[in-house]
């Protein structure tokens, strides 16, 4: 908490509008990118390379959905309509990253999505655990106590890879693909909207200090795929940060959207019928 | 069915026993078993696989970490076997707990 002389907001109702409105776009990315990566997560139920993976992968999908939903049913105290989000946009209005759009073809690039992007999101959800918003605690710290399991699959995998040559140059190609969109995603170095979070201390801290904390999560392994470098506790991205085509709107890359298939999975089209609410 | 990469064929996975308790007065249960190629994994596989109940706590062991007392066979194995020193198996070079669990 960055103001802990101010009193803490108790329901959306004492958020002003310049607090409101960056939060609501926060927890409607958050909610978008877990809806999706539930989806990844869930194509590869029967296709992992064993039993256990694939019964991980149904459990961190159903997670992934859990989570979505809590920050969708948030969302309408922010002035969304919930039904509308989860089931009626165009791809064009959601707000997950490219990296999700369509489905991964190769266990290595499920594991970047796990290992790097599920890590992200989960970065900047610890940002909340103190926030100045407490309807917000209580939810936060059950999901963070699910992702530890997350982030312990991908690293169990990971680190087993790595023992060998032609896996560990399949991991270097997935995670480079998965690089430069999860460093975007934390938002420019004066991004308004963390920015604006921060400063109200409802989120601990900028985009900067997000990004280094996700940088300490995956930097040893990032490092010996040539992704990071440094030493533990004070790894830099190896790459530059390419912003060229980055939406601040929808926090991911501008063009584009969930391809048919997601988007279809992901609003439920064809449970509609089964709508009750 | 051997011990290691039993299920899966990829040499450096073995099988963990999985053990919980649903109240910290409550004794340890044998719930079952997960394949995973380490400790790390062995944990996330067990804690996602028997989420059967709300669990006060689970550990899980590599199943080559247990030893036979008084059967001669690896321990968590189905069907029986004799006691040592009652059957022919007892016989055998291999010390009791250490051996390929029999075939059922």
């Amino acid at each position: 908490m960055t103001q802990s002389s101010d009193a803490s907001f108790k329901s959306t109702a004492d958020l002003p509008d310049s607090v409101g409105q960056p939060l609501g776009a926060l927890l409607l990315s958050l909610a978008d990118n877990k809806r999706l990566l539930g989806i990844r997560y869930a194509d590869w139920i029967l296709g992992a390379p064993t039993v256990e993976a694939g019964i991980a992968c149904s459990a961190m999908a159903q997670d992934e959905w859990g989570h979505a939903r809590i920050f969708y049913s948030m969302l309408k105290d922010f002035g969304y309509d919930p039904a509308a989000l989860e089931h009626e946009r165009p791809a064009s209005e959601y707000h997950n990253s490219e990296i999700l759009d369509a489905d991964v073809s190769s266990w290595p690039e499920l594991l970047a999505l796990n290992f790097l992007w599920d890590t992200a999101i989960s970065v900047q959800v610890e940002m909340l655990v103190d926030s100045r918003f407490e309807p917000i605690h209580y939810k936060v710290r059950k999901l963070l106590d699910e992702e530890r399991f997350h982030f312990d699959h991908a690293h169990g995998w990971i680190s087993r890879m790595m023992a060998t040559e032609d896996a560990r140059a399949a991991l270097r190609d997935a995670l480079g693909a998965a690089w430069n969109a999860c460093l975007c995603w934390f938002g420019p170095e004066n991004d308004d909207v963390v920015g604006a979070l921060s400063d109200a201390g409802v989120v601990s801290g900028g985009s900067e200090t997000a990004r280094s904390r996700w940088l300490e999560r995956v930097g040893r392994f990032a490092s010996e795929l040539d992704l990071a470098e440094g030493s533990e506790g004070a790894w830099t991205s190896a790459r530059e940060v390419d912003w060229s085509d980055w939406s601040r709107e929808r926090r991911r890359r501008t063009e584009g959207g969930p391809d048919e298939d997601s988007l279809a999975r992901a609003r439920g089209d064809r449970n509609r019928s089964l709508l009750m609410d | 069915m051997s011990t290691n990469g039993s299920r899966t064929g990829l040499a450096d996975e073995q099988i963990y026993e999985v053990f919980s308790r649903k109240d910290r007065a409550d004794r340890f249960e044998h719930i079952g078993t997960v394949t995973a190629p380490n400790r790390e994994l062995a944990r996330v596989y067990a804690w996602q696989t028997y989420d059967e109940a709300k669990w006060f706590e689970m550990t899980v062991a590599p199943r080559d970490a247990f030893t036979a007392v008084n059967l001669n066979q690896a321990p968590f194995t189905l069907g029986g076997s004799p006691p040592v020193g009652e059957g022919s198996v007892a016989d055998s070079d291999s010390p009791p707990g250490y051996g390929t669990p029999t075939e059922s």
